[in-house]
């Protein structure tokens, strides 16, 4: 490699740090320092990693440097009708960088229909523990030589290693979107979220908070004029489902637990303030409840739950593994971060 | 060498207390129909065959042969092209043919709980009362079962839109190489802890062995419109494809025939193909009826502009499925005209598929031996279909060394070398080509993390240092040619 691949030299700081047990910390935008569980280390920076590396419209391919800011990449693609199937949220302003949005593995509102971040990730390349810079998947849609160590990547929070370029699939954007707003408890809204799962519209959004049942629907205006007819309700035109994205929605304005449920969509949960999103797999609680009633709940409609923000982040976050699954997380970590040094106890205390 | 035959009656004492005498097969001419999967050209006998009927007898036999530190081979339908169930010798090849029940259809949650031995249309089928399917459809969907699938992230002509095995699961069980039973997934659209259900999905039964599998259903669409286009090029057939993913729509479908195979479907089964067209697109449309109108409109505009001959639509259900019988039955049908076949599985960025249409067409003049080809093109996943004669001698060679040439093209092209039938014991030697010493080492490691002593499907997928040397491979960078200056064949 040339040496002014901007990424030797961050290969470099890794070597040393393996060779000195050295725990780093590897930051994008610093837009969700507030998630997971706390981490302390030398700053091990992928801002340098800038740029989009290739992009041809007709492939339905972006891959870019893990630096780059999802908002350029946004940018880029809209020119072309093109968009982030996972359209990862950015939080506290902040323009989050891609190497970190995939990371985190977090998606918006449509997720249901257009899939989670692992779901539009192609290929990555990678520098792990043994500061070795590995490529892995690729460019194009399928491709099964390997482990897929690419989706891997997604949602382990930076514990494996520095991404430095990631390869994703990308979605043509709709040429128009509706949403309808209906008037309704939360019952009736996961009745009728359930409902709609059987029809095969176009839907992206399907959430409900405070009495109200708000759908998305992204097609051609023709088909959205159908829709509309069939489902009815107040159609409404407001910034919502970027706001419940980028949780900028007064919901999230509190300095209280915030938790994530991740659940089977007809959970039956009741709660004072909660938010019903992804169609009823993706439920927000504000809750000063126990970490474990609330992990309880959680598991009795076979999901989990996420200490999303606030609250301390010293604790448990994500919810506990069980014995055969945490010993093999353990594997897995020591297999590309043999020195434990990035990121350490990010996700679990133990790796 | 005692000792060893000890070991090996008391393995077989064991596994016959698990599973009952009639579910061991020992006996030579119990054990010849699994010498071979998909591939038949390699052929090898187990020790002994294995056929579990649950999850809890799979798990006994598996600590079994954990215990007596033999390998094991998992088997579903024995389908796949890639010598993935290839047996071993000294191994055990587990069957999980048995554990065959559909759990349970989950209508309002759109999911589906089966077993491994589970048929892939047999999901579909017992969805579509309730309004819904289950998308991935390989073409062998009516052998290959849903435990196979995921150990090959299987594809088929609806993974354009609906994506691959991978993008359609939920939850795996998984029995591990020391007998445990590790959940993946759950009834959430993600799990805690590291993506292990991704990790699991196509790694070829060398990190445990799959026993449940949780599919996500979608609902059946109000309406399917089938196009066929017709090229007088096969490089304008796959022009076509790329200017269409551009056009912004994404079809149900998109699948390429050329004309060796158009010629042998049509005889096979009289889809009504123009036979003297070089090439044919069959395009799927699919969703509400106001949906596929629009999409109508702007595929044809497209086709019309891309230099097509002819542009016919099917008018009923009928027709439709005629116009798809002769894509699925592709295969044989050209197994009808060449004593052998040997499938290719390359991938490419779709924008190269003109081009490289027409090095594997200069091949085939290279190697005398003709080539069929009948792919995914709308994920750009070439099959080019080697014809030769295996009584022929050399032919084989001959077959395998232009597959082999075919695959590096499509690593230089940027693309992989197996897009859906998985490495196996088939495409080992090409993965020298594909990936750095540095990543083959990787893939060793983390097979060590689950399976330290090398007991599942050992020696598949992925190849040892040494052989990548014996096989004087160059590992392609980046797409880029060592050598770009020099002519490639
Ligand atoms: C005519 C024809 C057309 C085909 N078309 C397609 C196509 O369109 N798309 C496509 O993707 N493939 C296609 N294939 C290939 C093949 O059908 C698929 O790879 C399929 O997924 C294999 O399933 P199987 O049950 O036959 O698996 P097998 O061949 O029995 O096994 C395949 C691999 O999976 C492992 N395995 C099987 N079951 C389990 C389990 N329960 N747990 C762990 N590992 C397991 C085996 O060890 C082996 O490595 C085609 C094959 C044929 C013959």
């Amino acid at each position: 490699m040339t040496t002014e691949d901007p990424a030797s030299a961050l290969q470099e700081q890794i070597r040393y740090a393996a060779k000195h047990r050295q725990s780093l910390q590897i930051v994008g935008n610093h837009s969700k320092q507030h998630l997971g569980r706390h981490s302390q280390g030398e700053i091990l920076s992928s801002n340098r990693l800038n740029g989009i590396v290739a992009y041809d419209p007709s492939e339905l391919v972006i891959s870019v440097r893990a630096g780059t800011a999802v908002s350029v990449i946004q940018e880029t693609l809209k020119k072309n009708c093109q968009t982030l199937p996972f359209d990862p949220p950015c939080f506290n302003g902040r323009d989050a960088s891609i190497g970190g949005a995939v990371a985190a593995g977090l998606a918006g509102p449509s997720r249901p229909w257009n899939g989670a971040v692992r779901d539009s990730l192609l290929g990555i390349r990678l520098v792990d523990g043994q500061a070795r810079h590995m490529r892995f998947g690729g460019q194009v849609m399928k491709n099964v030589a390997g482990y897929d160590i690419s989706r891997l990547m997604a949602g382990a929070w930076g514990t494996l290693g520095l991404l430095t370029e990631v390869s994703l699939k990308l979605l043509p954007r709709a040429p128009a979107e509706l949403t309808l707003r209906h008037e309704c408890d939360a019952t009736q809204a996961l009745q009728t979220m359930r409902k709609l799962a059987l029809k095969p519209y176009r839907q992206s959004g399907a959430c409900w908070m405070q009495g109200q049942l708000r759908l998305r629907f992204s097609a051609h205006p023709d088909s959205l004029q159908q829709i509309r007819q069939q489902i009815g309700g107040e159609s409404e035109e407001s910034s919502f489902w970027s706001d419940l994205r980028d949780h900028k929605l007064d919901f999230f304005n509190s300095r209280e637990p915030l938790w994530r449920l991740s659940v089977r969509p007809d959970a039956d949960i009741q709660q004072q303030t909660q938010i019903i999103d992804w169609a009823g797999a993706q439920r927000w609680l504000i809750s000063t409840q126990a970490a474990d009633k609330l992990r309880e709940l959680a598991e009795k409609y076979s999901g989990h739950a996420i200490l999303f923000a606030n609250g301390d982040r010293n604790s448990a976050v994500f919810q506990p593994l069980d014995k055969v699954s945490a010993r093999l997380q353990q594997r897995l970590k020591h297999t590309f971060d043999p020195d434990g040094i990035f990121n350490p106890g990010r996700m679990y205390s133990d790796c | 060498m005692i000792s060893r035959m000890k070991a090996a009656a008391h393995l077989l004492e064991k596994l016959i207390a698990i599973v009952g005498h009639k579910h061991v097969l020992s006996r030579d001419e119990e054990l010849i129909p699994y010498e071979c999967d998909g591939l038949s050209a390699y052929r090898v006998k187990p020790m002994l065959v294995v056929l579990p009927a649950d999850s809890e007898q799979v798990q006994a036999v598996v600590r079994c042969c954990h215990q007596y530190q033999t390998p094991i081979v998992a088997r579903g339908a024995g389908t796949g092209l890639s010598g993935g169930a290839l047996p071993l010798q000294n191994g055990v090849l587990l069957s999980l043919a048995r554990l065959n029940q559909i759990l349970q259809i989950d209508v309002v949650n759109t999911r589906a709980r089966v077993q491994p031995g589970v048929r892939n249309l047999a999901v579909s089928e017992a969805a579509r009362p309730h309004g819904l399917y289950y998308a991935p459809d390989p073409s062998s969907q009516i052998a290959c079962s849903i435990g196979g699938n995921v150990a090959e992230n299987a594809g088929g002509v609806h993974c354009l839109k609906y994506g691959l095995t991978v993008n359609n699961l939920l939850a795996l069980k998984v029995i591990t190489v020391d007998g445990e039973l590790l959940e993946l997934g759950g009834g959430a659209l993600d799990s805690a802890g590291l993506d292990l259900l991704s990790l699991m999905t196509g790694s070829e039964g060398m990190l445990g062995i799959v026993v449940e599998i949780t599919l996500r259903l979608l609902p059946l669409p109000q309406q399917t419109r089938t196009l066929m286009a017709s090229f007088e090029q096969l490089q304008q057939a796959g022009n076509a494809v790329a200017d269409i993913i551009a056009s912004g729509i994404i079809p149900a479908g998109l699948e390429i025939m050329d004309r060796l195979s158009i010629q042998a479907a049509e005889d096979f089964i009289h889809a009504g193909y123009p036979t003297d067209a070089a090439a044919i697109l069959l395009c799927d449309l699919d969703g509400t009826a106001a949906d596929v109108e629009t999409d109508y409109r702007q595929l044809m505009q497209t086709l019309q502009n891309s230099g097509s001959s002819e542009i016919r639509q099917a008018h009923s259900g009928e027709e439709r499925q005629r116009m798809w019988a002769g894509r699925k039955a592709a295969f044989p049908a050209v197994g009808r005209i060449s004593p052998d076949y040997y499938c290719m599985d390359g991938t490419i960025p779709r924008k190269y598929l003109g081009e490289i249409l027409q090095h594997i067409d200069s091949l085939s003049q290279h190697y005398k031996l003709r080539v069929a080809n009948v792919f995914h093109a709308g994920d750009g996943n070439l099959h080019p279909l080697i014809l030769y004669d295996a009584n022929q001698p050399g032919e084989l060679q001959h077959a395998e060394e232009f597959g082999g040439k075919i695959l590096e093209l499509c690593v230089r092209y940027g693309g992989s070398i197996t897009g859906e039938h998985g490495v196996g014991m088939e495409k080992i030697n090409q993965m020298c080509v594909q990936f750095s010493s540095d990543e083959l080492n990787c893939f060793h490691e983390l097979k060590s993390a689950f399976d330290p002593d090398g007991l599942l499907n050992p020696g598949k997928a992925i190849p040892t240092l040494v052989r990548c040397a014996e096989f004087g491979a160059m590992h392609v960078h980046n797409g880029q040619l060592a050598h770009p200056e020099l002519e490639r064949f």
